[in-house]
């Protein structure tokens, strides 16, 4: 990609810039404002952990994880692979149904495929146990069974329902840029629809599908909320980081497992990357276009809408559940009617509530923002040291949530000093300026950046340069171009963007429990509280009123990013 | 260098004001402030009694009261990496205020509101004091004790028997203070011997479903019937039974079982000492303890005048074990490794 459009450059300008497209002064304010943001997101917090992970005590539990406890290693990436493979399938089946598909009822199916990813990650995990647990409504109510779902049946299906939505959105963001006359000139050649599914279909999404098995793989095995509630005899590496944290304080061994943790998700982000490159395809190419025509074809169109419906199902059980479990005492236990968990949330969760949408408001667009300057760098300015800024935003989501949390609270809690001269005032902890609540914020960012960072390079790398080009050599400037001409060309990578960064805001949990304050209240670090206590009803009315809440801000951001596409075009 | 350092504060100033501009909206609630001060309070007791214990304290002495609720493992880390962040430490086993005070955390405070409590109540130092207590317990599902023709454990032993595969619920010793309890309880009935009790939960591993992270959660999984006995506090088994499971009931085991007293501490680090040493006396007093049962929390309260509620599990008829605080908090290091390493990850039983 990057020697296309360097040469591409270098064809209509003289002849001294072969070495690479000259850079204006926008692309290099714009990288020091995207190295500041990573070195304060992620880059003091992952020293800190790294200082303490090679420590000696750190350096024995790196020991311990190869190993007398390799079990666990090899559990947390199983687990990860699986849900990749799910997560990615179900993602792309159902974005390929949403995209070629003509049905009524399209939009309801679009937001119920989204309902997982702005849900708290505890609250899947509790109606799945109360739907199919061993006393289960559905598997020993209505089925008779005695099925065991703690373990790996259990995290698979919550942690591949939470983290589908991801590669729904990347994928199905990817076919909506797909060039129409593909498919007709696949079928006019006379290929079956599913041979152009497979040879025509597939390819063209292939780095969306990559870059989404990567993100939904290292979740996999970063999730630690799922298998504290779910997990049963299922060690993962994510949990041993949380019970030597929270339990011994023991910050080195935590950071040592962490490590070790990074490195199965740093392997599959590189070979991601290699793969992807060489496989990318061009294929928005500014020339018009037509609009995609639904494929009518049974023998795929079936098969197709039946995976989807059936995962629509299941999610749609899981959430209506989670909506009932907030109106009854016990679920399945006592199901009389009750306003007792919303009368709990009202009196002591209100203040959560508002802060936590606060915050929220910050933080997202901030990420994505962030997200976007770091694909544009990556792809179309720093071919070199651009894989450096993608692995580094990528942090964001590699690092597993308590770790980072942790390296937080160890940087920010006191005031940051270069050669003597405090540069920061503390930012975590209740003594911090803003009652801790920047510290949060930031990790938002630095959570919420992955996702949109992976759609928007997969985006970028879907335009020709050469739009881009058009409109600098008539004279418009990098940002510009980008603002202009760049971004309405993916607004689904946008949306994708804000999408996530709203929703992992809202729904961050394990990041963040180390800086909550007593000034600093945050919604989900109370829906645990209430899980852990063993107050399901509680956890699933909070869960609930605040999925109400991202579909609210979620709704409203979405018209808004129509409105000003629809302003530009 | 002059220009070196100005350039410095500059881009200093320039982000931490970028930063600082969105957030002075969530800043500006915490800055109103009565004369009567404020106090921060780290708490390890459930939200509710949290929440219900600091609204009274703040509405009886006009004091803007401040709390996260946080398990006493995460409030050692917090200490560790923030001090100063508290200024007082409410809830959580004794022991872990004893840990505190090794590391230099906590000021020495003998409240007057504690001078009839009984020695086992109390540090003679001050470093704690304890404001309720409750013992560990077998909490059953009857109608899976009675689908297994099993009646109700009233041993450590029953918890071994092979019809309980998979089926006992026990806190994890890292993060509950309950499963590092057991641990020690275990110690304890074999003379003292740590690698016993190691023994003992090897072999009661293939009997556990899962080592939950917090105290309460196996109260819940037994309500449901997702295990048949949960190792918990009785008094968390109890507020289960009135929240709704009406089909648990609570034994102990007739070897003698563990106990804890939940303990307040100033600590060491605190901004508003005297606001912390107020919220001490407060909580150790008749009136904040006769609290308890509105809450509802069915913890026993320590103060020997408090009225103990209806359905609060009378502590006085529980056969307990000699308990070592300064012991119990010693091993507890030993206890959690052991654990990791021997217990959760061992195979060989299965």
């Amino acid at each position: 990609m990057s020697s296309a459009s360097s040469v591409s450059i270098s064809k209509n300008k003289s002849k001294g810039r072969r070495r690479g497209p000259r850079k204006s002064l926008s692309v290099w304010i714009v990288l020091a404002i995207v190295v500041v943001a990573l070195i304060l997101l992620l880059g003091l917090p992952v020293f800190k952990l790294l200082q303490a992970g090679f420590s000696a005590q750190g350096r024995v539990a790196i020991k311990q994880s190869f190993t007398t406890d390799i079990d666990t290693f090899v559990h947390s990436i199983v687990l990860g692979l699986l849900v990749g493979v799910f997560g990615t399938f179900i993602g792309f089946v159902c974005a390929w149904v949403q995209t070629f598909v003509k049905f009524p009822g399209k939009k309801v199916l679009h937001w119920v495929t989204l309902l997982p990813t702005i849900s708290p990650p505890f609250a899947a995990a509790t109606a799945i146990i109360t739907l199919f647990g061993k006393r289960g409504i559905i598997t020993n109510g209505l089925l008779h069974l005695e099925t065991n779902i703690y373990g790996l049946p259990g995290l698979l299906m919550v942690l591949t329902m939470t983290f589908t939505p991801v590669a729904y959105l990347n994928i199905k963001g990817m076919f909506e840029n797909l060039d129409p006359s593909l498919f007709e000139a696949a079928s006019s050649l006379g290929s079956s629809p599913w041979h152009t599914l497979i040879h025509v279909t597939i390819p063209m999404v292939l780095p969306a599908m990559l870059s989404s098995f990567l993100v939904l793989f290292v979740e996999g095995i970063a999730d630690l909320a799922n298998p504290l509630v779910i997990g049963g005899d299922y060690r993962v590496l994510a949990s041993q980081i949380y019970f030597a944290v929270a339990g011994s304080g023991d910050v080195a061994t935590a950071a040592g497992i962490s490590l070790v943790l990074l490195l199965p998700a740093l392997t599959v982000f590189l070979i991601q990357k290699y793969w992807t490159d060489k496989k990318s395809v061009v294929t928005v190419t500014g020339k018009p276009t037509g609009a995609i025509k639904p494929v009518k074809s049974p023998t795929v169109v079936v098969p197709m809408m039946l995976v989807s419906l059936l995962w629509l199902l299941l999610v749609a059980t899981i959430y209506l559940t989670l909506l009932v479990g907030g109106f009854v005492k016990i679920l399945g236990v006592d199901n009389t009617w009750t306003w007792e968990h919303f009368d709990f949330i009202q009196r002591l969760g209100s203040d959560a509530v508002a802060t936590t949408l606060l915050m929220t408001l910050v933080a997202a667009p901030l990420a994505a923002l962030l997200a976007l300057a770091i694909a544009w760098l990556v792809v179309r300015h720093l071919p070199r040291f651009g894989g450096v800024l993608d692995l580094w935003g990528m942090l964001g989501v590699a690092v597993p949530g308590t770790v980072l949390g942790l390296g937080f609270a160890l940087v920010y809690s006191q005031p940051i000093t270069v050669f003597g001269v405090d540069i920061l005032p503390p930012l975590a902890g209740g003594l911090a300026v803003g009652g801790g609540a920047i510290a949060i914020v930031m990790v938002f960012i630095a959570r919420g950046d992955p996702t949109g960072q992976q759609s928007f390079i997969a985006a970028f790398k879907q335009i020709n340069p050469e739009v881009e080009e058009a409109a600098v050599s008539l004279g418009a400037d990098p940002l510009t171009t980008v603002r202009k001409v760049t971004l309405p060309l993916m607004s689904s990578a946008v949306v994708t963007a804000v999408t996530y960064a709203i929703t992992k805001s809202m729904t961050t949990i394990t990041a963040i429990i180390f800086i909550t304050t007593p000034q600093t209240k945050v919604m989900t670090s109370q829906i645990l509280d209430e899980v852990d206590a063993g107050r399901f009803g509680n956890a699933f009315a909070y869960s609930s009123l605040l999925i109400v809440l991202v579909l609210i801000i979620l709704g409203i951001s979405n018209l808004l990013l129509r409105q000003l596409n629809r302003s530009k075009g | 260098m002059s220009n070196y350092k100005l350039a410095l504060r500059l881009i200093a100033g320039i982000s931490g004001v970028a930063m600082l501009v969105p957030m002075a909206a969530c800043g500006g609630s915490s800055s109103a402030k009565s004369n009567a001060g404020s106090v921060s309070v780290a708490c390890s007791q459930q939200e509710d009694f949290c929440q219900a214990m600091t609204r009274a304290f703040s509405k009886e002495t006009g004091i803007k009261t401040t709390y996260v609720r946080l398990g006493a493992g995460e409030v050692l880390a917090r200490l560790a990496t923030n001090p100063g962040e508290f200024d007082v430490w409410a809830g959580g086993q004794a022991e872990n205020h004893l840990l505190a005070q090794d590391k230099g955390w906590i000021e020495n405070y003998k409240s007057s509101a504690a001078s009839n409590y009984p020695t086992d109540y109390k540090d003679p130092s001050g470093s704690w004091t304890g404001f309720y207590t409750d013992s560990i317990a077998f909490c059953s599902s009857k109608s899976e004790l009675k689908k297994k023709n099993l009646k109700a454990p009233t041993s450590w032993n029953d918890l071994l028997s092979p019809t309980l595969k998979k089926s006992v619920g026990m806190p994890h010793p890292a993060t509950a203070g309950v499963g590092y309890m057991a641990m020690y309880t275990q110690a304890v009935l074999h003379n003292g011997d740590e690698q016993q009790s190691v023994n003992y939960f090897k072999q009661l591993n293939p009997n556990v479903m899962q080592y939950s992270k917090s105290a309460a959660t196996g109260t819940e999984q037994a309500g449901r019937g997702e295990v048949t006995v949960a190792i918990a506090l009785d008094s968390d088994c109890e507020k289960a039974i009135q929240a709704g499971y009406s089909d648990l009931v609570t034994t102990y085991p007739k070897e003698g079982t563990g106990y804890e007293v939940g303990a307040v501490s100033v600590l060491k680090n605190a901004h508003n000492k005297d606001n912390a040493k107020k919220f001490t006396d407060w909580i150790l007093g008749t009136k904040a303890q006769n609290l308890y049962a509105g809450v509802p929390s069915f913890a026993a309260p320590t103060n020997p005048k408090a009225t103990i509620g209806k359905n609060v599990p009378n502590q006085n008829k529980v056969k307990k074990v000699k308990w070592d605080m300064r012991k119990a908090a010693d091993s507890r290091d030993t206890f959690i490794k052991a654990f990791e390493s021997e217990v959760s990850s061992s195979k060989d039983a299965k």
